[in-house]
């Protein structure tokens, strides 16, 4: 019982310590700034000194580690404790695994090519799921949250889109796929244009689809955050319960936004190699 | 604000730690993770599979019992009616014979009651020829009745 309340208090310290920062700080812009920009440190307690990352490395890119760390340990726990009957942290590691191909991979690929692909896109979505979430706790940074990171991934996306249309397909037959079939050629090249730059622009949207929900949630938790300090610590009787509830929506946000990331990559892909009647 | 800042390094290392999970996770985990997710499938599917053969079966037994159960039961109420009809039949040959009995008992008391009633008139008769000649002879005061007429007197009163 005593425990769980420490947890609690753990918990509601690790959620308002930027509040803390701030109170200490006293300035409203350089914390906001330095809470979500990609910097070279990590204010990981309160009113201790800033952490300095080693070897000059930024934050989000410390978080990317972070990320495959944690993924990279979770499989590894898990094949350690490989069972018939699985329990513990191997309950979650399949159940991901499950999720992905049961809902994204194997609906749209089918089983055959799904099989193929489902490490790929499980890594893709525990990747994304876990930096989505890695941002949720307090002092640390969503590497998601930075243009940089999301585009690379869509970009990946993109050449794989390329790569695997034209080695299925042959290169002819994959571009010949953006030319409609039965309209007269100005029509059929205006078609083409309009598809082929529609790829880069779905890919593009990608990333900033991701991009922009993970900034925007954590910009509004900061911003309610701020108001205890811009208008009055009155404030906070309605800020305090609409952080929380941004923060819920956060959660919820991340598997959301990791989820639609591979889905549509999965379906970008499969589209690429496959004929378009 | 940085975040909108082109930055090739992070991107560069983002595929590059993207890429080094991947290979990992694809060489050394995936395999071993894939290949037991797929044992507990198999063994599934063959646990329901038994279970569905032990169901079928659990159920064509039930249909063999039942049906037993509906021939034992037709056979127990043909026993049942055939030990009837039986009892039937030795209860009327029973009845039969014991009516039999006790009309071949009624006729012979029926004889013997009238033989023994003959022989009673019979004698009563032979009474009141005695006591006919008795009181013949106390009333004249003399013996007058022979033998014979005894006789005679009783064969009188026998054909009255």
């Amino acid at each position: 019982m005593k425990n769980k309340y420490i947890a609690y208090l753990g918990l509601i310290y690790l959620l308002f310590s930027p509040v803390a920062v701030l109170a200490q700080e006293g300035n409203v812009s350089a914390v906001l700034s330095r809470e979500i920009s990609n910097g070279k440190t990590l204010d990981i307690f309160p009113f201790l000194p800033t952490v300095q990352l080693p070897l000059g490395i930024s934050a989000h890119f410390f978080m990317l580690l972070l990320s495959a760390g944690l993924i990279l340990s979770l499989f590894f726990y898990g094949k350690r404790h490989l069972a018939l009957k699985p329990r513990g942290l191997l309950v979650v590691l399949e159940n991901m695994i499950g999720f992905v191909q049961e809902d994204i991979v194997f609906p749209i690929m089918g089983e055959a090519k799904g099989e193929k692909w489902l490490p790929f896109f499980c890594t893709l979505f525990l990747f994304l799921l876990t930096s989505n979430l890695l941002g949720l706790i307090p002092c640390f940074k969503t590497a998601t949250g930075n243009i940089n990171v999301t585009s690379a991934l869509a970009a990946m996306i993109l050449i794989l889109v390329f790569s695997v249309g034209i080695k299925s397909l042959g290169t002819f037959r994959f571009f010949k796929n953006f030319f409609p079939a039965g309209v007269i050629l100005p029509i059929g090249i205006f078609v083409a244009f309009l598809e082929f730059t529609g790829l880069f622009l779905k890919t593009a949207i990608l990333s900033l689809r991701l991009f922009s929900n993970m900034f925007a949630g954590h910009l509004a938790i900061f911003s309610f955050l701020m108001l205890i300090f811009i208008l009055s610590p009155m404030a906070g009787i309605f800020a305090v319960p609409f952080t929380v509830f941004t923060y819920l929506l956060e959660v919820i946000v991340g598997f959301i936004q990791a989820f639609v990331f591979t889905l549509l990559s999965c379906i970008f892909i499969t589209m690429a190699s496959s004929v378009h009647e | 604000m940085d975040l909108f800042k082109i930055d090739p390094g992070l991107a560069i290392w983002t595929w590059i730690v993207f890429g080094i999970t991947l290979t990992i996770l694809w060489k050394f985990a995936f395999p071993a993770l894939l290949t037991n997710i797929k044992t507990r499938e198999k063994t599934i599917a063959q646990a329901i599979n038994n279970a569905a053969q032990i169901e079928k079966r659990l159920s064509a037994i039930e249909e063999e019992q039942a049906e037993a159960i509906q021939l034992s039961k037709a056979q127990a109420s043909e026993i049942l009616r055939q030990t009837r009809n039986q009892a039937e039949n030795i209860r009327k040959e029973l009845l039969a014979k014991a009516e039999a009995e006790a009309q071949d008992i009624l006729a012979q008391a029926k004889i013997k009651i009238e033989g023994e009633r003959v022989a009673v008139i019979q004698s009563i008769k032979s009474d009141i020829a005695d006591f006919v000649c008795d009181a013949a002879e106390k009333v004249i005061a003399k013996s007058f009745v022979s033998k014979d007429d005894r006789i005679w007197v009783k064969k009188l009163v026998e054909t009255l």
